[in-house]
């Protein structure tokens, strides 16, 4: 599935790529705030990704301070378990800090009937890559079909005898 | 549904860069960049349907007749049909005119589609009482029938809302259900040895 689960510190969401609309579910203790946005209401969507710096630094400082207080204890002490702790450290440090420049921090703003709906996913590339691929297929479908359906009904209420400008109000549906 | 002639493709133009501002043009999908402020992104761009004229002063012309009355005179155009419509058949939703005729017909459904709605989640309120059940036991003949009656409405819940089918998993709630049928034993295992 090509459904998107965002987990903030704070803020948890699911973006869904449902048959009709694209659900939004912002999730709460015993509630969701469910949003949707019609397919074929959305004009554009905007990506952009930034390096979370202050976290990677946070991580350095936390991680690198935590395994160097094993380091030094092995220095003093020449207990071997210690230094296999520090390296653990390490190890989970590098590891950490890979994934952090790896999953940078995706901002999504979907313009959608005039309004904008701001996103911000960090998740992996491939992740918002898939997401965005089957959104923009759900919405050509969505806007094609619509499209279809109004050439359909203005040669069914145009006459091909009476050549009209492009511009022109058309007579009621009904009428 | 008509779509007599107020809906028209728009050709998506720009959109404003999200950075500083300021107004980028932007004709086909792909990468995307601020001269000024040096942002850089991608934009994916489509090609949705709008109403041409919402107000019946832009649209209207001076012999115009409501559809569904047509003795009587065209006050505005509904924004959902296109058609002409009289006062007696307009209303204002959400800053547009729709007809009323519209409104009572497919449009309700199509308009509230886009409106926001809360979805209950009785699986998060069956964890909380999961975690209750673990750090607060006295309180478990409470807790146990409030957690069992979420339990069957999450259950209830996922056959009847697709999308909450969709969001909480069966084998989630699986695990769930085993977790709480396995605590209701253990504490009706340690009351009744209690009790005896």
């Amino acid at each position: 599935m090509a459904d998107l689960k965002i987990a903030g510190l704070v803020n948890r969401m699911s973006l869904i790529v449902a048959d009709e609309a694209l659900v939004i579910l912002e999730h709460s203790s015993t509630k969701d705030r469910v949003i949707k946005i019609l397919y074929e209401n959305i004009e554009s969507i905007i990506v952009w990704k930034k390096t979370s710096w202050v976290s990677m630094i946070l991580a350095m400082v936390i991680l690198g301070g935590a395994a160097y207080i094993p380091l030094s204890a092995y220095r003093t002490l020449k207990d071997e378990s210690m230094l296999w702790v520090a390296i653990f450290l390490g190890v989970l440090l590098v590891a950490l800090e890979l994934v952090m420049v790896i999953r940078k921090k995706h901002y999504l703003r979907i313009n959608h009937g005039g309004e904008a709906f701001n996103v911000v996913a960090p998740v992996f590339p491939w992740q918002i890559r898939k997401f965005i691929g089957s959104v923009k297929e759900k919405t050509e479908a969505a806007q094609k079909e619509l499209r279809e359906k109004r050439d359909q009904a203005a040669h069914v209420h145009h006459e091909p005898a009476e050549a009209e400008p492009a511009s022109a109000p058309l007579p009621p549906a009904s009428a | 549904m008509s779509f007599a002639g107020a809906l028209e493709t728009v050709r998506f133009s720009g959109f404003d860069c999200p950075s500083c501002g300021q107004r980028l043009f932007v004709d086909s999908s792909g990468p995307a960049s601020c001269p000024d402020c040096r942002w850089k992104g991608e934009a994916y761009i489509m090609r949705p349907l709008k109403e041409k004229a919402l107000l019946a002063q832009e649209a209207l012309p001076d012999k115009a007749v409501c559809a569904h009355h047509p003795t009587k005179q065209a006050e505005a155009v509904c924004a959902g049909t296109g058609d002409y419509i009289c006062m007696l058949c307009a209303v204002e939703l959400d800053g547009k005119i729709y007809s009323a005729e519209y409104l009572n017909r497919a449009g309700r459904d199509s308009l509230e589609k886009n409106y926001a709605r809360y979805m209950n989640r009785p699986d998060q309120e069956l964890n909380m009482y999961l975690v209750g059940l673990i750090f607060l036991w006295i309180l478990s003949p409470v807790l146990i029938p409030l957690a069992i009656h979420k339990f069957f409405g999450a259950l209830k819940q996922r056959k009847t809302d697709k999308l909450y089918a969709r969001v909480v998993t069966g084998s989630h709630l699986a695990v769930l259900g085993i977790f709480l049928f396995a605590l209701t034993g253990l504490y009706m295992l340690i009351f009744a040895s209690i009790i005896l």
